[in-house]
């Protein structure tokens, strides 16, 4: 596992009430999310910085071709 | 006389001073623990975080109040996690295998008193099979941000501790020894904690793994007695160790349970708490802005100042203002009463003119 700080923008026309759901689902896309917080918000757009986990990855080569196996 | 309502359903509030964003009040050693207490004074239940409560050597025990981590709080507000309070936990400590061996001594010695002399069950100590490798870092906002090379070095340890049967885990780190601009600021009552984003990651990598409490305090080598300390973050420079005020939070941290089929209705909900009381500046982290979108006032305290700078209306949030914990007290302890809290000043507002409205249909009529 790996951790990464990430930044993103999401829409603020969204909701209120769906605001969270939102950041949720576009850090989801980056990694698991563990922290966030809204940093600024500018016209329409959040900007969010967050911490998000990624499992770790390797390659590995046998005789019947390459497979991607996770640590 | 029985306070009914008070008693079938205690009056709770959440409260969130988000750490490494160097919040005036709460931003240092354990300097909301007397905004806590206050709180706590005038709610039947009150839930707030490691950073609130942990002063290093100093804590205070307050019957009323659950010592839950950041992450699960997030998920409480969310709506997916609920809390089980508990009369003890057993309590592993894991201690980062990059701390020497003097230091180690020191916090083995800090579970030891904890054990003997405040009856805690620190029921084992574990060292991680790698250093778990701190780095701490500043987000463009300048909020505190930091993170650890080995996270799974971390939760291997934890696996361990909860197969042997811990029921709260404290960890231990060796963070750097750090004498740079930010931690001479630090010291002085100014700026963030540099510590403070790494501390975070650290505990919310094993409570998002295992939904168990978790909290975290870091191994930093003692030095000579300082003569520009500020009060705020005096607790400190008290000893040899941050372990106490953890140990002492995780004894009676709730359980946290995960899969709503096991919920039971003595179990707290997000959906219990009535208030969540935050910096007015800092209303972006997800537990407001969950507990925001369920209706759940928000208590913005406009003198807590942060490094942040969002208003609470640019997120779509309509809180109730208030400019101290002095005041939020005073509107905590009306609401508890069910009261208008227009009663309580000088000049109530009369109601407005009645008006008349054409009668429209009835709502009764079928037709």
């Amino acid at each position: 596992m790996t951790t990464h700080f990430i930044d993103v923008e999401i829409d603020l026309s969204e909701s209120p009430i769906a605001l969270p759901q939102a950041i949720e689902a576009e850090l989801q896309k980056r990694g698991e999310p563990l922290r966030w917080a809204v940093a600024d918000v500018e016209g329409d757009r959040v900007q969010v910085e967050a911490i998000v986990t990624t499992k770790i990855t390797t390659e590995t080569t046998t005789e019947t071709g390459s497979e991607l196996v996770e640590a | 006389m029985v306070d009914w309502v008070n008693q079938t359903r205690p009056f709770t509030a959440a409260l969130i001073v988000p750490t490494g964003i160097g919040a005036a009040i709460g931003g240092y050693a354990g300097d909301a623990l007397p905004v806590a207490r206050a709180i706590a004074s005038v709610v039947d239940r009150l839930i707030t975080h490691p950073n609130v409560l942990n002063g290093a050597m100093l804590y205070w025990p307050l019957p009323n109040t659950l010592y839950v981590e950041g992450y699960a709080l997030d998920r409480l507000a969310a709506g997916d996690w609920a809390l089980r309070p508990v009369r003890q936990n057993r309590i592993a400590l894991i201690l980062d295998r990059a701390i020497e061996p003097e230091l180690q001594r020191r916090h083995l010695q800090a579970a030891d008193a904890a054990r003997a002399t405040l009856g805690i069950d620190v029921m084992a100590a574990i060292a991680t099979d790698q250093p778990l490798g701190v780095s701490l870092k500043l987000a463009p906002s300048g909020a505190s941000w930091g993170t650890i090379t080995q996270p799974d070095s971390l939760l291997r340890a934890a696996a361990r501790a909860i197969a042997a049967g811990a029921q709260a885990i404290a960890v231990v780190a060796r963070f750097p020894d750090d004498e740079g601009d930010l931690a001479i600021a630090y010291r002085q009552g100014r700026g963030v904690d540099p510590i403070a984003g790494a501390e975070a990651v650290i505990s919310h990598l094993v409570v998002r793994e295992f939904g168990i409490p978790c909290a975290h305090a870091p191994a930093l080598a003692s030095g000579p007695a300082l003569a520009d300390v500020a009060p705020r973050a005096a607790a400190e420079e008290l000893g040899y160790t941050f372990l106490p005020c953890v140990l002492a939070g995780l004894w009676r941290s709730p359980q946290i349970v995960r899969d709503r089929a096991d919920w039971q209705a003595s179990d707290l909900t997000g959906g219990a708490v009535d208030v969540a009381i935050v910096p007015a500046s800092a209303c972006g982290g997800a537990a407001i802005l969950h507990w925001a979108a369920t209706g759940t006032d928000i208590l913005a305290v406009e003198d807590n100042q942060t490094t942040l700078d969002l208003t609470p209306a640019a997120l779509g949030i309509r809180p109730t203002r208030v400019r101290s914990y002095l005041e939020a007290i005073g509107w905590l302890a009306a609401r508890r009463a069910g009261l208008w809290a227009g009663a309580l000043a000088p000049q109530p507002a009369p109601l407005l003119p009645l008006q008349l409205q054409d009668p429209g249909p009835d709502p009764r009529d079928p037709l």
